[in-house]
């Protein structure tokens, strides 16, 4: 690409980077996924992790309940071994899968576990693997019951440190409920209230609102309050919107960019599993962005009351939506005014047609300019022109008319055909910065104003 | 633009997930660096990639491109402002005690990433899979879940800023 030109650092740079890259342990990676995916035992009994603000528990089996019962380990499901689904003859729980809870009370070893207000601790089950939030950080790990008898096993947590206010009670809370979590080895249902305990351990919770998917998912939402604890501010920028679907995909807005990507219910909140976000935002709108990203991007649950749609994600953060029925001019529109394609004689930069890329020979380039009803210039070898039509919803063009005399570069020739071809089918257009950017069916075409 | 005739296999073509692994996970790590512009990091980012893959695998193999939904997943993570899923990456390697293995860059190099850095966040991203990965437009494009045109706009204001700093420093 003739862009790269004056780049050769810069391509040095990414070579070398690539070819660094290559050299990295590539087999210890692969073999610390098999240790984040599958569980392992390394022994029986309680074994307890240093106490330290941040606690990673690593394979640590706490054998439940009655000791003469036998072990049973567990194989998740994991894609490398090409099973889709596990059938390894274990007891998979029952009535516990696909339940969510918050804690409600706790006491462990260490005395009674706060609960601070806007960073709950919460467990869910699924299938042999329970984890949830424990205050600031999400934790996971796997489980077995057995009548009331409860083994966990291989828990780990992301290790990230919540600041703000009361920063520090939330970290006491998630340490002391993980150590907690660690030594229970009993699961009890009365009701809506579950109790996990362990020898002086009791952990209390009561049942979590599912996510009202029936409401949720297919409308339309548009964000006009953003909360943070107790602050409440009016979402800024283009309609920020929010559309999950029924086939896990959704897609949004933050006022600034738009993203798209794929969620998951689990327990009782909703997980983005992917998320990606297209455009930039100006420095007003990047703190809302932000905002509204972390909240997304971090699992939020969902309350629903009448046409109000509340997401709630640690911290007190939120987000506050409207139903709508339809996208209030999602798109960006009018993106060229006549006064801006007349402002600048146009240089061609790069482009494809209905022929492929068009390539003008470094002598021979392609430049127009427009005038009120038409554009006019050379296209590489010839003068050419064509009238056009600008309106609200793109610019059109017509018959792109001029001499056919040859050129003696042949590349000349062929970039004319296959510019006056692309030109004709040209259907919108958009100006950024210093660059116009004509599109149609099969056709791209990119030129630049050169800076006075 | 031409694509290098050298590609080794591609996620397109590569059968089992192990394979797979050897062959991505080397360019992810890349591509997180340059994206991120942390290179201590750089593998956290990618294992926490590869991860999800991983987990999503019986539906991400089913996709048209996967390779596309890797490199996208990568690159999100990469450019996650609050770094909060770094953090989740880096709890999964702490399980494996690994240290960074990617060598620092060169210090002539330097200002090279300094310029990259400083580049808006889609425009990193194009420069990074054209460098890196010598993908055309329509791909980053894809890859970015943007249209061919702003794609071809995202890249070249990047190479002209890239270019242009270049420049100016011959010139200091």
């Amino acid at each position: 690409m003739s862009d790269d030109n004056g780049n050769d650092d810069v391509r040095g740079a990414f070579d070398r980077l690539r070819h660094d890259a290559q050299q990295v342990d590539t087999m210890a990676a692969l073999r610390r996924l098999d240790v984040s995916t599958r569980p392992r035992w390394v022994g029986l009994g309680v074994v307890g992790v240093a106490a330290a603000a941040l606690l990673i528990v690593v394979g640590i089996a706490v054998r439940a309940g009655d000791d003469s019962q036998d072990s049973v380990t567990t194989e998740q499901p994991n894609p490398r071994s090409g099973d889709p689904t596990p059938d390894d003859g274990a007891p998979r729980p029952t009535g516990i899968d696909g339940t969510a809870w918050v804690m409600a009370s706790g006491a462990g070893d260490e005395g009674v576990i706060p609960i601070v207000d806007g960073w709950p601790i919460t467990i869910s089950f699924d299938d042999g693997m329970l984890g949830g939030t424990a205050a600031c950080n999400g934790y996971g790990g796997t489980f077995e019951l057995d009548g009331d008898a409860l083994l966990i096993e291989a828990l780990s947590q992301t290790e990230m440190a919540c600041d703000g206010g009361g920063a520090s009670d939330v970290m006491r809370s998630e340490a002391l409920f993980l150590r907690a979590l660690i030594s229970v080895d009993r699961l009890t249902i009365v009701e809506d209230r579950l109790t996990l305990s362990g020898p002086s351990t009791e952990l209390v919770f009561d049942l979590a609102e599912p996510v009202p998917l029936a409401e949720f998912v297919g409308q339309l939402w548009l964000l006009d309050t953003i909360i943070e604890g107790e602050t409440a501010s009016t979402a800024l920028g283009d309609p920020a919107t929010l559309q999950l679907r029924d086939d896990g995909t959704l897609r949004g807005g933050t006022g600034c960019r738009e993203f798209s990507g794929e969620y998951v219910t689990a327990g009782a909140s909703v997980q983005f599993t992917t998320f990606g976000l297209t455009g930039d935002c100006s420095a007003e709108l990047q703190e809302q962005d932000n905002q509204v990203v972390t909240v997304l991007g971090d699992g939020f649950t969902v309350e629903i009351n009448r046409d109000r749609l509340t997401l709630s994600s640690r911290g007190n953060e939120g987000l506050s939506y409207t139903a709508i029925d339809e996208v209030p001019d999602f798109e960006p529109t009018a993106t060229v005014t006549l006064e801006e394609l007349q402002s600048a004689t146009w240089t061609f930069l790069e482009g494809v047609g209905p022929d492929g890329e068009i390539t003008p020979p470094e002598r021979f380039p392609i430049t127009m300019s427009f005038s009120d009803d038409t554009i006019s210039g050379i296209a590489s070898c010839n003068p050419f022109e064509a009238s056009f039509e600008l309106a609200p919803d793109g610019l059109t063009t017509g018959p792109v008319e001029g001499p056919q005399e040859g050129c003696e570069v042949e590349e000349a020739n062929t970039a004319q055909a296959a510019f006056s071809m692309a030109l004709e089918r040209v259907t919108t257009a958009s100006i950024a910065d210093d660059l116009l950017v004509l599109t149609g069916p099969d056709t791209d075409l990119v030129f630049t104003s050169p800076t006075p | 633009m031409t694509r290098s005739d050298t590609d080794e296999p591609t996620l397109e073509v590569v059968a089992t997930f192990d394979a797979l692994f050897v062959t991505e996970y080397p360019k992810m790590v890349a591509l997180a660096s340059a994206v991120s512009g942390d290179r201590a990091h750089a593998e956290d980012l990618a294992q926490e990639a590869m991860s999800r893959l991983n987990r999503n695998w019986t539906k991400v193999q089913g996709f048209e491109k996967p390779g596309a939904w890797l490199r996208r997943v990568t690159i999100n993570l990469a450019l996650s402002q609050k770094r909060k899923l770094l953090s989740e990456a880096k709890a999964l390697v702490r399980l494996g005690t690994a240290q960074p293995t990617l060598a620092a860059a060169p210090a002539e190099h330097e200002p090279v990433w300094a310029a990259v850095a400083e580049l808006p966040r889609q425009q990193r991203a194009a420069v990074s899979l054209h460098f890196l990965e010598d993908r055309t437009i329509d791909e980053i494009a894809d890859i970015l879940q943007i249209s061919p045109s702003t794609a071809r706009v995202h890249l070249h204001r990047a190479l002209k800023k890239l270019r242009d700093r270049s420049e100016q420093e011959d010139l200091g």
